[in-house]
């Protein structure tokens, strides 16, 4: 074990001169033996004892650094030269510079952070000032005995340390103490909820574990143990899970990658890429386990696939795949009986699949959509603080490359210069023409886009109603998809929708730059609110489509549901095409034809917007084509895993960041928002097709039935003829009756009006409490401003620079409320009067609040 | 670690998970990274102590990845080191990560970015302008100066905080 540490032992402390008397240890000779054993974390017993009886004298080497908070404590050595009085004016204007000038309110409670984390901020608070003051005196007669001593400061820290008052709180805690798991995990929680060092940290922990002991051994219960012994079970296997997690977390790596060369903004698209696929996964795990294990299990009749197989099947999902379980038309109606008393209702398994899983998906869009929403728009906007915002929150701690970093420079910059001349510009009065014509502008783009909007969704529409004819009438006289023309046919439409989908954009992007919006926000909403309408709008133009011309009767399909699932196949795949190819183009080809020829033209931007919206249209298409095509979203799996990598590699060899700011956390809500109203769509979709609808008389799992739903009412039928079941069928009767529906919808209302009013009343509870609160901060600075007048003037309040050079102590910005930072060498009361000099001092040094120093 | 010489002890792992909101694995690689700082001298077992005695001066870790872009590192470095001075312990390093990791709750990240943006600057100068704006927005009693509670306030509402705040290891 010859560990060598020499390296460090001048090397990192040549810039500081304060280290001589062992306050850092600068040097670190092999341990004598007896103290090198030791355990890391064990805690000495020397600080147990110091803490009880505050002796003070110790023997031990190691002591000297074991037990300093420095972080949040202060510390009080005796220290009389100048490099020590340096040091401490260094480390006073450390603790308290930065606009946070000295004065006496810096040394109230409230102000105070120190060790303590939110959870534990109550103990600074709860302290009573008596307390405080006899914990003080007492220190004050110890240090009066012991004038001359020199070594190990960190033994009287202790004493006063904001440790060990936690500890004694975490101790006294009887919640917290109790012999249980769950007070175990509540303890935890705290420790580590502290905002305090590791030492700190740990020898709380170790007093709080010893002290936890010590009270197990009274009390012994068979039962308790063997409870405690299971949770402890529980939570070792919780916490192997937890580390299983961390291996498996996906693309961990590149996330990273991506976050130092863009920051947040694009590791958004990225975040966003990897939940869509991971909510996939429960949709692929549902409708492959239960719908097609069981269908490939049953083995049905040996229809040998007679297609032939010529790779342009590949792209079409037609001919061969059309007889393989990909759709649903391939699905038996049977109950499969594979032993006795084992059956398996496939129509059920496909109605309960599907249904789980959008109803999944709902929670999971739903419960995520509620608290991004509520943490960034309910909860923000009860505080207005676009430069707080900006200022504290826009350097991105995730950066790791230097070109990331100087942009991100840069865009701080030019957003707070605008948001400045923003809040000084007065409203500038347009004049009656200028207005005039803006609104004429935006009239006429607006008229523009709608045109677009109805032109595409005229031209698929038509492109569908033609080809399909055509289509349909091949297909029926099993002619389809054999030759390069037929599939280009049945190809047509994808590709007209993907080629709108991609050019529209850009229209619409010309269309908000013309119409010179005050705030590139704005823009930005209209853009995305165009595109994904449109996007929206293409989508129930199909869906109409193939729901009122194509299913049902309305065609002489032989299964409709199947034909429906070949066209999403198509539209999934030719999206998948179209937009590799895309960005191939529009982001590799750009980057090079920069390189060689237009250097100006600069890298392309990645468009997180435009992106983000692809995905949830792709999404989109995968929820409708679920029910379908059941094996669709291994598809769609595929896709979105493929395009990461791809989006990985080019971003981060072709692209560069926006140099706009792009506000991840309300983006993220606004394209959640669109995902949820997407998920509606496919699943008004789904529904009406299962409700509505009559299924294909001649395949599927649904053959022969007035609708979908009909398996399950049939189900009830058989149910209510039975005994022991008819209850079911009856509850479901009442439950599905007018009266009920009627009733859950007035108390919906009624829920809804108590949580609006709720929150109404909230605010104005709010506005109230604020203005208290400005009424209060006005007292206290009314209240100090007496305490300072009236405080006798001393020598130093005018001359600053000679105070803070006696050899004062600066106070904790811990929890340790000392108002008086005692002045070990002079008596109480002198050291008294010393704070306030200083605070005096501290306050003029500190005085230009508005100019904090300047490092960088 | 390659071989077979452990890191830590038993004990020691679990405190630190006790301590941090890291899993063992993720301590472990933490314990790489900053092996990788200066692996000639930091010893490759940390089971006697050194955890809290071995220091690894600032000039090395302000060249990792995660932090050498970041215009705060002398700053963040001297919060997180037991001493202010900005040199490391391994405690103080993971402790570091810890408050950084996606785990942490916001409001010790808000103590610690109070800790941090109290001192430094940001890097765009913040003019008078800025700063009347800012005490305007979040000084709910009017004393003009930004206490942490009123910074929690305000921090914690902020959409992109937890984003930023945030250091992938």
């Amino acid at each position: 074990m010859a560990y060598q540490n020499r390296g460090y032992q001048h090397d990192s402390y040549s810039g500081d001169d304060y280290d001589d008397d062992g306050y850092t240890q600068p040097d670190y000779p092999p341990y004598p033996p007896g103290v090198e054993t030791i355990p890391m974390g064990h805690m000495n017993q020397g600080y147990e004892d110091d803490y009880n009886d505050r002796r003070g004298d110790r023997h031990t080497v190691n002591d000297v650094r074991v037990d300093v908070d420095r972080r949040g404590s202060y510390t009080d050595g005796y220290y009389d030269d100048d490099d020590q009085e340096e040091y401490w004016r260094d480390r006073y204007r450390q603790e308290y510079g930065g606009g946070r000038g000295g004065n006496i309110a810096d040394q109230l409670p409230s102000k105070r952070i120190g060790t303590l984390g939110r959870s534990y901020a109550h103990v600074a608070a709860s302290m009573s000032e008596d307390q405080v003051l006899r914990k003080r005196s007492s220190m004050r007669r110890r240090k009066s005995r012991h004038p001359t001593l020199r070594a190990g400061p960190s033994a009287h820290e202790a004493v006063m340390s904001p440790t060990a008052y936690i500890a004694d709180e975490i101790i006294a805690d009887e919640d917290l103490m109790e012999d249980t798991e769950a007070a175990r995990l509540r303890r935890e929680e705290a420790i580590k909820g502290m905002a305090s060092g590791m030492s700190a940290k740990r020898k709380v922990r170790d007093r709080v574990e010893r002290e936890s002991k010590k009270r197990k051994e009274k009390k012994v219960g068979k039962c308790t143990i063997w409870c405690s012994n299971l949770t402890y079970a529980w939570r070792h296997f919780l916490s192997k899970i937890a580390e299983l997690r961390y291996i498996f977390v996906l693309w961990r790596s590149h996330l990273k990658k991506i976050e130092g060369f863009f920051g947040t903004g694009i590791l958004s698209y990225f975040i966003f890429l990897k939940t869509l696929f991971l909510l996939n996964v429960p949709l692929f795990v549902l409708s492959f386990g239960f719908i097609t294990i069981p269908q490939l299990v049953y083995q049905p009749s040996p229809t040998v696939n007679n297609a032939s197989f010529t790779g342009i099947e590949l792209l079409t999902g037609a001919g061969w795949f059309e007889n393989t379980e990909l759709y649903y038309g391939y699905y038996t109606n049977t109950t499969i009986k594979q032993n006795p008393g084992l059956m398996y209702n496939m129509q059920l398994a496909y109605l309960c699949a599907g249904g789980g899983y959008f109803l999944l998906c709902l929670i999971i869009l739903v419960h995520r959509m509620s608290s991004s929403f509520r943490t960034n728009y309910v909860e923000a906007s009860f505080v207005k603080s676009q430069f707080v915002a900006k200022i504290f929150t826009s350097w991105d701690f995730g950066i790791t490359e230097k070109e990331a970093a100087k942009l991100r420079h840069k865009s701080v910059y030019t957003e707070i210069v605008e948001l400045l001349a923003e809040t000084h510009k007065q409203a500038q009065e347009l004049t009656g023409g200028q207005r005039c014509c803006r609104v004429m502008t935006r009239i006429c783009t607006w008229l523009l886009y709608f045109a677009m909007l109805g032109g595409s969704c005229y031209l698929v529409f038509f492109i569908a109603d033609r080809l399909n004819t055509t289509i349909i009438q091949a297909i029926s006289d099993n002619l389809a998809a054999g030759s390069a023309t037929d599939a280009l046919r049945l190809l047509a439409m994808p590709l007209c929708i993907s080629a709108i989908n991609f050019l529209l954009p850009f229209a619409f992007s010309i269309l908000g730059s013309i119409e010179k919006y005050k705030y590139p926000r704005h823009e930005l909403y209209i853009s995305i609110f165009r595109t994904i309408l449109l996007k929206w709008a293409i989508l129930v133009v199909l869906l109409w489509f193939w729901l009122n011309k194509i299913s049902g009767d309305a065609s002489n399909l032989a299964c409709w549901e199947t034909y429906v699932g070949q066209e999403i196949y198509r539209l999934v795949l030719v999206d998948f095409v179209f937009l590799l190819l895309t960005t191939f183009i529009s982001e590799f080809i750009r980057n090079l034809f920069t390189k060689c020829c237009c250097k100006n033209l600069g890298k392309p931007e990645f468009d997180i917007a435009r992106n983000v919206l692809d995905l949830i249209y792709a999404q989109g298409l995968c929820w409708l084509g679920a029910f379908f095509s059941p094996l669709l979203p291994i598809i769609c799996m595929f896709k979105l895993f493929v395009f990461f990598y791809v989006k990985r590699i080019s971003v981060l060899m072709n692209c560069r960041a926006s140099s706009k700011a792009w506000r991840a956390a309300q983006a993220t809500t606004i394209f959640l928002t669109i995902l949820l109203l997407t998920f509606f769509i496919a699943l008004a979709a789904v529904g009406y097709s299962i409700f509505a609808i009559k299924p294909s008389t001649d395949c599927g799992p649904f053959r022969g039935l007035a609708n979908s739903y009909q398996s399950v009412l049939n189900l009830l039928d058989v149910w209510s003829r039975q005994a022991n079941l008819s209850w079911i069928k009856e509850v479901v009767d009442v439950i599905g009756s007018g009266y009920c529906r009627a009733f859950v919808v007035c108390i919906l209302c009624l829920l809804v009006y108590y949580y609006a009013k709720l929150s109404a009343s909230h605010k104005i509870l709010v506005e109230r409490l604020k203005h208290q609160i400005s009424e209060e901060g006005k007292d206290k600075q009314f209240l100090l401003k007496m305490l300072q007048d009236a405080s006798p003037k001393k020598d130093g309040s005018q001359n600053p620079n000679r105070t803070s050079a006696s050899p004062q102590r600066p106070t904790s910005s811990g929890a340790t409320p000392n108002n008086q930072p005692a002045s070990p060498a002079k008596s109480p009361d002198q050291g008294g009067q010393d704070a306030f000099a200083m605070a005096m001092a501290a306050r003029q040094q500190h005085e230009a609040v508005g100019a904090p120093p300047q490092d960088y | 670690m390659g071989n077979k010489q452990a890191a830590f002890t038993e004990s020691q792992l679990e405190q630190y998970q006790d301590c941090t909101f890291f899993t063992r694995k993720e301590i472990l690689r933490i314990f790489r990274r900053y092996r990788d700082l200066d692996s000639d001298h930091i010893p490759k077992s940390y089971t006697r102590g050194e955890a809290s005695r071995i220091k690894v001066p600032f000039e090395y870790i302000e060249k990792m990845p995660e932090l050498k872009e970041n215009p705060f590192r002398r700053r963040i470095c001297e919060v997180f080191s037991e001493d202010g001075s900005g040199n490391m312990t391994f405690d103080d390093f993971l402790d570091m990560f810890s408050v950084f990791s996606e785990q942490a709750p916001q409001d010790i990240k808000a103590v610690y970015a109070f800790k941090i943006y109290g001192e430094t600057v940001h890097p765009i100068k913040v003019n008078c302008c800025v700063f009347h704006q800012i005490l305007e927005e979040a000084d709910l009693d009017d004393d003009s100066q930004l206490s942490y509670m009123e910074f929690e306030h305000v921090i914690s509402r902020a959409p992109d905080f937890l984003n930023t705040f945030h250091i992938r290891i």
